[in-house]
Parts: structure tokens; sequence; C-alpha cells
């Protein structure tokens, strides 16, 4: 493995100095905001970046936002000592991080994060270089000529609204093969029986959790992209299925049929360019993140049983 | 909305045309009966006229939703001139007028019927206005109601004429109103307010009510009460000032909330790196164990061991001391000292915490406002971390009396304000105290865009923002107005676009000395003091 090269953004010259120290296996850099940050984003092959939020001049998610564009293989990590709702909300709409991290936090716990980190980034550069990118003018071109034909993709929408799920069925049906069901269970068997690029989940499903079911569902099948579509909008919520359920977007109602056409849209692609190839070329090691039984019998309760063991006990954030 | 002062004055002239005409029916029954000479006819012809165009206007003039209903009557009944009214006398007559026979016949049919019509024009007048109208003798007896009075309680005439007043106060308050009653006709009470009283249903309705005292033919006095329903605009009120309590808490939370978690984030970034230095000088504490241990071994080696022995313990240490010629141990001392800094800094923001709060002193004592605005800036100190810089020019200044955690609530506001003005790269906040006679002048001033002198008017309005939607409520700068008017303070603002905007608050040394003066204490002339 080749040395990953780490990047900490924070205000704050003693964080710096004291998260060197605890990397000081990796080759690091700092930056005291975030304009500086991106200059070494531009200059080196960044693996990592763990960024501070509450910064004077440009925001954590600010940077991270910039820092996509720059270097869309590095993985994102924000570590702050408070942040308000939406900005926690935005760390995963607009920073998309992969891991969101309370000051003050624990050493091993932190470096067994950026281990792991190191790794996905590894697997990000390594479809990158089997796929090469798809420029992002090709991207909204591709959605155009799909607007006529069917897409191969399909979706699978959970809400416990029945009324809701005919119209997102009538909405999307005409484009992408679209499965429905208003039972996270009965959602579980689908999900291990069809292809399910895209699975957008409401908050409240009654029976379960559709915070938990996401998760489940992330663990059960690794490469389908999820989006929890909720009215609340909640901190604990949101980190949850930052940390654990690695979901793609969190949609606070009332959204427009636009956004959300959107957001699929771009889930889609997502899904695409990430998970399609990992299927084929390097999918069992992204797949060993989640020990979690895989067994296609295990049922929804047993499966969250399982997955509260396992994040109780795990060694990263 | 229903303008409370045209209420006020429309019932004080229907006040004024229910007496003159009370005074115009003593003076028909009167003259009816022979007992004035025909030239004073004139005279109340005249204030007959006056008084009921009166009371069209005070009915009018309640912008009563329902008082356009009422327009038809007041063209289909104009008020009837003297002549008029002398002509259909003279009608009736079959005489010209006035003549002094008719006058002196007893039951004249003319003067009856003259009666009776002007008796229908009052009634009609006093049922068609939206204002209600009752007459309540010595006795608490409803003698007459109008129709709009009935109409306010949810009762018929019937229902009302000949009961007892109380039926339309709240039970429990049926003593006080018996009690109001007398002494408003003995002359020393008045009804002219807001009331709540009840509706037939037994729902309560609020009025505003004014009274007349007249004596009346029997000789008795009475109570003539007008009424406007005003249980609406009561609601409305209500609602208004909910919403307005909802919306100041609103803004306290947000205020609240943004300081919890700008001191949240104060907190947790120090506490970020002392545990993590922490851990780090922990994880390598073993190291340096190991290595003391390998030390005393190396000494029993060289006294009792082999050479052979005490070679191999050295070739060990020098292993372990390589290993512990890390990084970190390179840093210790640099980490001590952070981490130290950074307990510090911890402990410095609960104390100004505390300080700004003063959540454990009395609420109002004597205060520095120096002091206050420096623990303002401490806690506010998380705002200039651009280039914002903070000039402070303290005059020494004598204590005020004030509530120092409100007064800290107004300097944040302002502080606040002025940074979020500025340009992070080369703002500059001024903020300058003086005393100033029996005052103390506190300015803050900043170079930033500056207020459009269209907004500076409304500045201190509550809901007037110019920041984007969840960025202010709006409320913050009324809020400074209201406690510095707490105060017996002034607040004011001038303000040039593109140049800057420039706070200043004065506020009294003693506020309450103005109070002091016109209530002097008994004590301060008692011979004790001497």
């Amino acid at each position: 493995m080749p040395a990953h090269h780490l990047l900490f953004v924070d205000d704050e010259p003693m964080i710096l100095q004291s998260l060197s120290l605890l990397f000081e296996d990796y080759p690091v850099h700092t930056a005291t905001n975030g304009q500086q940050g991106l200059e070494i984003l531009r200059s080196h092959p960044i693996s990592v970046i763990i960024t501070d939020q509450r910064m004077p001049g440009m925001t954590g998610i600010e940077f991270l936002r910039e820092a996509k564009d720059i270097a869309p293989d590095a993985v994102r990590i924000l570590m702050t000592g408070y942040s308000d709702l939406q900005a926690i909300i935005d760390s995963v709409n607009v920073g998309e991080v992969f891991r969101y991290v309370n000051k003050p936090w624990q050493a091993e716990k932190l470096k067994e994060t950026v281990h792991f980190a190191c790794h996905v980034a590894q697997q990000r550069s390594l479809i990158r270089k089997e796929k090469p990118a798809i420029p992002a003018a090709n991207l909204s071109l591709g959605i155009s000529s799909l607007e006529s034909q069917k897409s191969e993709f399909e979706l699978l929408f959970v809400d416990s609204n029945s009324s809701h799920l005919q119209s997102f069925k009538e909405f999307f049906e005409p484009k992408y093969t679209c499965h429905i069901s208003s039972s996270p269970s009965e959602a579980l068997g689908i999900l291990r029986r069809f292809p399910i690029a895209v699975l957008v989940s409401e908050a409240n499903l009654g029976e379960v959790d559709g915070v938990d079911f996401l998760i489940a569902a992330k663990a059960v099948q690794p490469e389908v992209v999820t989006i929890l579509v909720t009215s609340i909008k909640d901190s604990k919520i949101a980190v949850r299925l930052i940390n654990e359920g690695q979901v793609y977007r969190y949609l606070v109602k009332p959204f427009s049929r636009e956004s959300l056409r959107l957001t699929i849209e771009s889930a889609v692609i997502h899904y695409k360019f990430y998970h399609e190839q990992l299927v084929r070329s390097t999918a069992p090691a992204m797949k060993s993140a989640f020990s979690v039984p895989q067994a296609n019998t295990t049922s929804l309760p047993e499966i969250l049983a399982s997955l509260r063991q396992y994040f109780a006990t795990r060694p990263t954030y | 909305m229903i303008d409370y002062k045209k209420i006020k004055k429309s019932l004080k002239k229907a006040l004024k045309a229910i007496e003159q005409m009370e005074m115009l029916d003593i003076l028909m029954r009167a003259q009816a009966a022979g007992h004035l000479p025909p030239n004073a006819s004139q005279l109340f012809a005249q204030e007959f006229a006056q008084a009921s165009q009166m009371l069209n206007q005070a009915a009018h003039g309640g912008t009563l939703p329902s008082s356009s209903a009422t327009t038809p009557n007041e063209h289909a009944l104009p008020p009837m001139s003297y002549q008029e009214w002398l002509k259909k006398l003279a009608d009736r007559q079959g005489t010209s007028v006035p003549a002094t026979s008719a006058v002196s016949s007893l039951s004249t049919v003319g003067a009856d019927e003259a009666l009776r019509q002007s008796e229908q024009r009052l009634r009609t007048i006093i049922d068609s206005t939206p204002l209600g109208i009752v007459i309540t003798n010595e006795d608490c007896i409803i003698e007459y109601a109008n129709q709009a009075y009935c109409d306010i309680y949810g009762y018929t005439a019937q229902e009302m004429i000949g009961k007892p007043f109380t039926i339309i106060v709240p039970p429990e308050k049926k003593d006080f109103w018996i009690d109001l009653h007398r002494k408003y006709l003995d002359g020393y009470k008045e009804i002219r307010g807001e009331w709540e009283v009840r509706h037939k249903s037994g729902r309560p309705i609020y009025i505003l009510a004014d009274a007349a005292r007249i004596i009346g033919t029997d000789g008795k006095r009475k109570k003539v009460t007008f009424v406007s329903d005003i249980t609406e605009m009561i609601k409305l009120k209500e609602d208004a000032r909910q919403s307005e309590v909802q919306l100041l808490q609103a803004e306290k939370m947000s205020s609240l909330g943004q300081m919890v978690a700008g001191l949240a984030h104060e907190m947790n970034t120090p506490l970020g790196f002392v545990r993590n230095n922490l851990e780090l000088l922990e994880s390598k504490h073993h190291e340096l164990r190991e290595l003391l241990n390998a030390y005393d071994k190396l000494r029993s080696q060289i006294m009792y061991g082999t050479p052979n022995d005490v070679a191999m313990m050295l070739a060990q240490i020098d292993q372990l001391s390589q290993k512990v010629k890390n990084r970190v141990y390179e840093q210790a001392p640099s980490l001590y000292r952070n981490s130290i800094e950074g307990i510090d800094r911890i402990q410095d923001l609960i104390l100004n915490l505390k300080n700004f709060s003063r959540l454990d002193e009395a609420s109002f004592k004597p205060t520095n406002v120096n002091e206050s605005i420096e623990s303002t800036l401490k806690i506010a100190g998380h705002l200039f971390k651009g280039g914002i810089q903070v000039i402070k020019e303290f005059s020494p200044l004598p204590d005020i009396m004030a509530y120092p955690a409100q007064l800290n609530q107004v300097f944040l506001n302002l502080i606040t304000n002025a940074v979020q003005a500025v340009d992070e790269r080369n703002g500059r906040i001024v903020i300058r105290t003086m005393p100033q006679g029996d005052s103390v002048i506190i300015k803050v001033a900043d170079n930033g865009k500056g207020i459009p002198p269209e907004n500076l008017k409304r500045i201190f309005e509550p809901f007037f923002t110019t920041k984007d939607v969840g960025q202010g409520t709006g409320l913050g700068l009324s809020i400074a107005y209201r406690i510095i008017e707490k105060h017996k303070g002034k607040i004011d603002v001038q303000s040039q676009v593109g140049k800057g905007t420039e706070f200043t608050i004065q506020l009294p040394i003693n506020p309450m000395q103005t109070a002091a003066k016109s209530t002097s204490s008994p004590f301060v002339e008692s011979p004790f003091l001497e």
C-alpha cells in the first residue's frame, strides 16, 4: 500500500500539532484555513481530508464542496467541536462526507477511521483508473439523452403512506423500474431479489425506524445508494446516517418534484460510477467493511440486532 | 381594526345626544302639558335637531362594521327641523302655530300625536344605532335596552327588560357590579372602560362602555350605559400579544442557540487537543517505563553480571531509547504546555459565561458598564476571528444602577450587528464609554456597510430585518431598545451608507432617582436620623 497523504484543516494550530503527532506514521499536511487547504489539494495526492467546520473565511463544508472537485477520490471527514443542524445536513448533501466526528475525539478510534478511510480512498482511485472519469458536462448530457428511453436502473421507494408511494411510482415509472413497499421487511426482500440502484425511504415507517432500515439496507447491499426523506431535521439522525449508513442524501420535506428528480438522477450516476464498477472488480474489499450476516434468510430484526452490536463495538467512528 | 379613540369619541357624542334627548323629552312633556311658554319650543327644537344629528354621527363614527347597515335609515329619517315639526304639528291641529289655545289644552290630540311621533323618531334612531344603549334604574333593573344592546348579549328585549342587569355580568362579579352601579349613581365611580361580561350563552364577551346619569320622568336616578362589543378586537390583541411572546422567546432561543453553538465549539477545540495530547503522552509512557526498567537491569548487570550481559543490555537500551526519541517525546514539552493552556482556555470560557449570564448575582445592582462590555466581548470573542479589529476607548465610569444581564444582552446585540456589518478583512469596531453628567454614554461604532436612511428610521421596530431569512428574527434591536427604555436611558443610531454606523446609548446613573424624589421616604425627616 503506497503511503497515504493526509490533510488536516483547522484554524487552531494546537489541534494541527496534536493531530500531526497522532499520525506521525503518515505524510501529513496541515492548513489553518480552507483556501490553504485547497492549495495543498491541488499540489499533493491527498487520500484523506479531516476538516473543522467553523473557521473564519471558509467553512468546512464550503471547503469540502470545492475539495470534491479538486480531489474527488479523497475521503472527506468533518471533525468539529460543534456545528449547527443545517451544517450537519449540508455535510451529507453538500460535503458528501465519509464520517462526521465530534471533538474531542478518541485517538485510537480516529486512527482506525483514518486507516479505513485510506483503504476506501485507494479503492476509489482504482475504480477511477479502470473507468476514466466521466466529465461533468457528459453527465448532464447523459441525463437528457436518457430522458426518452427507459433506464436500466431500478429504484425502491419505502413509505408508510401508500398514496405517496403511488405518486413516486407514477413520477419515476416512465424512466425507471420502480418498486414500492410500505413494509421495511418486504422492502428488504425486494432489495435482495432485485438489483436496486437507489433506495429512497421515509424516516417514519411505523414498524421499524426508517433510519435503522436504511442502515440495515446498506449493510445487506453495500452497493445501493440510499436517500432519507423526512420532515424532521435532526442532527443525531444525520450523524448516524453518515457514520453508520453512508447515506447519500438527507432530503427534508417539503421538496419539489424537480429536486427529487435531480437527486435521483445524481444518485443513479453515483451508483453507476462507483458501485457497478466495484461489483465487477474490487467488490469484496468494500464489502469487508461490514461484518454483518449476509445470509439471504436473515430477517430484518436479526440484522438490526447484529448491526447494533457491530456499531457499538466497531473500532472506527 | 377598530379605532379605540374613535369609539370613545362616538360614545361621548352619543352620551351627550342622549342627555339632550332626555332633556328634550322632559321639555316636550312639559310643553305638551302647557307648563312652558310657546317660544321655548324654538330652543329645544334646535337642540333636538342637533342631538339627533349627533347620535347619528356617533353611530357612524364608531366605525363598527355593522354601522354601514344604518346608513339607509339616516337618509330615510333626516333630523327633523323645527319648521317641519311645527308644520306637522299644525297639520294635525288644523290651526296656525304656535297657538296658545292648543298649548293650554291639556289633552290636545295634535300635541299627543307630535309627542308620539317624536318618540317614534327617537326610538328609531336609538334602535338603529350599533351602540348598545341600556337604561338601568336604582334597583338595578333594566328599564330599557335598545336592539343593539340586546344583540350584543344575545337576549331579546323581553328577556332583558324588567330583569336585574346582573344577568349580563360574570356570576362571581355580581356584588362588585351592584356596588359599582350604586356608586356610579351616587357620583363617585365611573363606568368608562373595558369590561368582561357574559353573553346569554355564558361565554365571556368584552365591551367598551361609558355611561351617563339621568333623572327619569319618575324623578328617580337612572344610569344610561352605552356599550360596544369589542370581543373580536380583544381577541386580536391577545393573539398579537401571544405571537409576540412566542417570537420574543424564539429570538431568545436563537441567540442562546448561537451562543451555545459558539461556546461549544470554543470549548471542544481545546478539549480536542488536550485529550489527544494526553492520549499521545500516555501511549508513550510505557516506552519510557521500559527504558527506565532497562537502565535498572543494566545497573545490576554492571554490578553482578558478565561483560557480555552488559553489552547485551546496552544494545537493548540503545534500541529502547531510539524508540523513545520520537517526535512525541521531542514535542512533549509543548504538548504539556498546550494542554495546560487548553484547560485554562476552557476555564476562562466558563468564567466568562458565568460573568456574562450573571446568574449568580442580584438582578438589579450597581453595575460597571466597562466591565459589562469586557465580559460581553469575551463571550463574543469567537466572532472576531478574521481581521476584525476591536478598539476599546473606555473612560473610568461611575457604577450605574442596572440589570447587568440585560445590559450585556444589549451590548452583545450591538457588537454582533457590528461584526455582521463590517468586512471580515479590515473591519473596525470602536467601543467608547464616557461619563456625562448624571449619565454614562456608550458608543459602538463600526466602519461597515452602513444603513440606508429608509431603514434607519425603522431599525428599532420589531421584526424589521435586512438579514436573510433564518439569520435574524429582526427583534434584537427592538429588544435592546426596550431594555434601554426600561433603564430610563436612550438609544440612538447614526449611519452613513458605505462609511459605517454608530449606536449611542445613554444610561442614567440612577434610573430610580426621579421616582425616589417624588415619593420622599418618611424616614428622611424622621428625628432618628439626627
